[in-house]
């Protein structure tokens, strides 16, 4: 086997053209620490959302790829990304999940730092430093920082904008997730986090595009949701209402933005039709009238805003910026919106943090509806992660043995047609941005390991 | 010799001790039905996401006032019973074969007494096995007991886990 090397260390690992990707992507600890520097650093990271800084001084810490960062909002307004690491002897500086400060103070030997990260104040300073300490090159290290629709991205190394970088996913996020028009997101209080015992990449591009694993990984909540589930009618719609969005049968598709091109992002579940409005209108009827007015305003303001489509697109459900970025529950006007980060922690082993985000203009009975529904199905403790961590973590142990290791994962679904799928013209003529793939499909993944391959190569 | 008073609350302590181990010999036999009814129909059962917030938090809303909150279980008697028939499915991997757990259930103190409900503080340590996947959950417990002397619901329950970050997806409950 060939041996992971800095220069190419992607070489013989991904065969895009067969659709093989060696065990060693997944599992190798060169590999890992190669990707920090050249994936993770040069990505716009998702890393917090502007309602979570809304004043100066409110800041929560985050981490971009294994770094640990402070974001924070400065006295003028400004958000900035910065290192949580001392200049002096590498102490972290702030040591809460999130709050309000006026200033970070290392514990150590009190070096202090302002919310724009300059250093502010060193202990002593004309005594033992003799006036030769520049304080102006000795402030925290900053990331770039820029913002999509509240969302706050950060990076390193940056090749382009972050509204580059996103490209055609803009069109997807300001539709379904950022959604300018409903008020946009606010995000609760309140971050879970649990660990996955598996490599990052593997959650990242199961939720951006796989739509081959649902029914039979989440058989259980397929079997439950089936029989009307009496007992949390929160959860499922009533028969009656399955019965219908099956005869209305939405098309359901999956965009990938970035195709061939540039950084890779995905949305899956792409549904266009009217069944699942109307799965939404049956639900809210539970809720009440304003909820139902809430569902039906929503739908108005939507029309407007893609009444040149022809595509006539309802949602997405889920989704993934490159790297590790995902999102779900857009599919559903009363699906909470669970903000995802896959933070790496070694090859094995992933740390996943949620947030729930919400509406903003929505009425208070379907946010609390909303947040109760992202909780109950996709979160750590829900209906359908551990089904996922179970997968995962099998899949982990076998990648960890000598014999396992000779056989790759098939990533090979569809390539032969991936040049010209059945009905794509029509898709693609729909007015929807991006490459537009079945709902079953491995493009997308295939598109995240071409962009992850062309980041490792470059020294 | 102690007061009556003293060996009311005694017996007391011991017969709500008594009840909480008999819950957890429950969940570790994966008798889920007879756990079910060991809850009020009008149970909350809460276990809220809790992080180190310095000063004054952001005013992003939610969580306190009334508004909507994000937490890691926030179910009443219906989402506990569906829960509990996603495992009765027999489709859930996470429960295939079922995890073992052993739980042990200490530190248990009758904090408030009133009319026919009990406050009572406990913590567990619920050690979980599957396959070669091995993991602790560490918590403490506030629960809200009605009824009498043997004869216990569990009204309210909150939980508080120890470790901010969870060593698993949860499959289990505490």
């Amino acid at each position: 086997m060939a041996i992971v090397t800095a220069s190419d260390p992607v070489a013989g690992l991904v065969d895009l053209e067969r659709g093989y990707i060696d065990n060693r992507v997944f599992a190798d600890a060169e590999v890992y620490r190669l990707e920090l520097e050249r994936v993770f650093a040069r990505s716009w990271l998702f890393v917090g959302h502007e309602t979570m800084v809304p004043e100066p001084g409110n800041y929560l810490v985050n981490f971009m790829g294994e770094d640990a960062v402070i974001v924070v909002r400065d006295q003028a307004g400004k958000v900035h990304v910065l290192l949580n690491k001392c200049r002096h002897r590498g102490n972290k500086v702030c040591l809460f999940d999130r709050g309000t400060s006026r200033n970070f103070t290392c514990s150590y030997h009190g070096w202090s730092y302002g919310l724009d990260g300059s250093l502010i104040g060193v202990p002593m300073l004309d005594d033992v430093y003799y006036g030769r300490l520049d304080k102006a090159s000795h402030g925290l290290a900053e990331a770039k920082v820029a913002t999509y629709g509240g969302l706050i991205f950060a990076c390193w190394e940056p090749d382009e904008s972050l509204d580059e970088f996103l490209g055609d996913m803009r069109w997807y996020l300001d539709r379904f997730l950022t959604v300018p028009h409903l008020g946009g997101l606010e995000v609760l209080p309140g971050r879970e986090r649990y660990l996955m015992p598996v490599n990052w990449k593997l959650l990242a591009e199961n939720f951006g595009s796989d739509e081959y694993h649902f029914p039979v990984t989440h058989a259980s909540v397929l079997k439950l949701l089936a029989a009307g589930n009496q007992d949390d009618q929160r959860i499922a719609s009533a028969p009656s209402v399955q019965q219908q969005a099956q005869a209305e049968k939405d098309i359901a598709l999956g965009a990938v933005a970035g195709y061939s091109r540039g950084a890779v992002h995905a949305a899956g579940e792409l549904k266009l039709g009217v069944a699942s409005y109307h799965q939404d209108l049956s639900q809210a009827e539970r809720l009440g009238p304003e909820a139902v007015e809430w569902v039906k305003e929503r739908h108005r303001r939507l029309g407007e805003l893609i009444k040149d489509c022809e595509g006539q697109p309802y949602s997405y459900h889920n989704g993934n910026i490159f790297p590790n970025f995902s999102t779900i529950g857009t599919g559903s006007a009363l699906y909470g919106r669970g903000l995802i980060s896959w933070h790496p922690k070694g090859p094995y082993r992933t740390e996943v943090w949620q947030w729930c985000a919400l509406e903003k203009d929505a009425p208070m009975v379907v946010k609390k509806h909303a947040a109760f529904v992202l909780m109950e199905r996709q979160s750590g403790g829900g209906l359908v992660a551990p089904d996922d961590y179970e997968n995962f973590h099998r899949i982990g142990d076998n990648l960890k043995t000598p014999i396992s290791q000779r056989y790759a994962f098939n990533y090979s679904m569809g390539i032969d047609v991936e040049d010209g799928y059945p009905d794509q013209g029509q898709w693609q003529a729909g007015g929807l941005p991006g490459y537009i793939t079945p709902e079953i499909s491995e493009v997308a993944q295939r598109q995240f390991y071409r962009h992850w391959c062309e980041l490792m190569r470059r020294g | 010799m102690p007061s009556a008073e003293a060996l009311d609350r005694l017996a007391l302590t011991q017969d709500v001790a008594d009840f909480l181990y008999l819950e957890a010999e429950l969940l570790d036999q994966h008798r889920f039905h007879e756990w079910l009814d060991l809850f009020a129909d009008d149970v909350r059962y809460v276990a809220p996401i809790h992080e180190s917030v310095q000063g004054q938090p952001a005013a992003n809303g939610g969580g306190d006032h009334g508004g909507p909150a994000y937490h890691l279980f926030n179910e009443d008697k219906g989402s506990l019973q569906m829960r509990v028939k996603r495992l009765d499915t027999g489709l859930a991997h996470v429960e295939t074969p079922p995890s073992v757990t052993q739980r042990v259930i200490s530190n248990v103190r009758v904090l408030h007494a009133q009319d026919d409900e009990v406050e009572v503080g406990s913590t567990f340590w619920v050690y979980q096995v599957h396959d070669v996947d091995e993991v602790y959950f560490i918590g403490r417990r506030e629960d809200r007991l009605r009824g009498t002397l043997s004869n216990w619901k569990i009204a309210h329950r909150t939980i508080h886990m120890a470790r901010p970050v969870l060593p698993r997806a949860v499959s289990i409950f505490f």
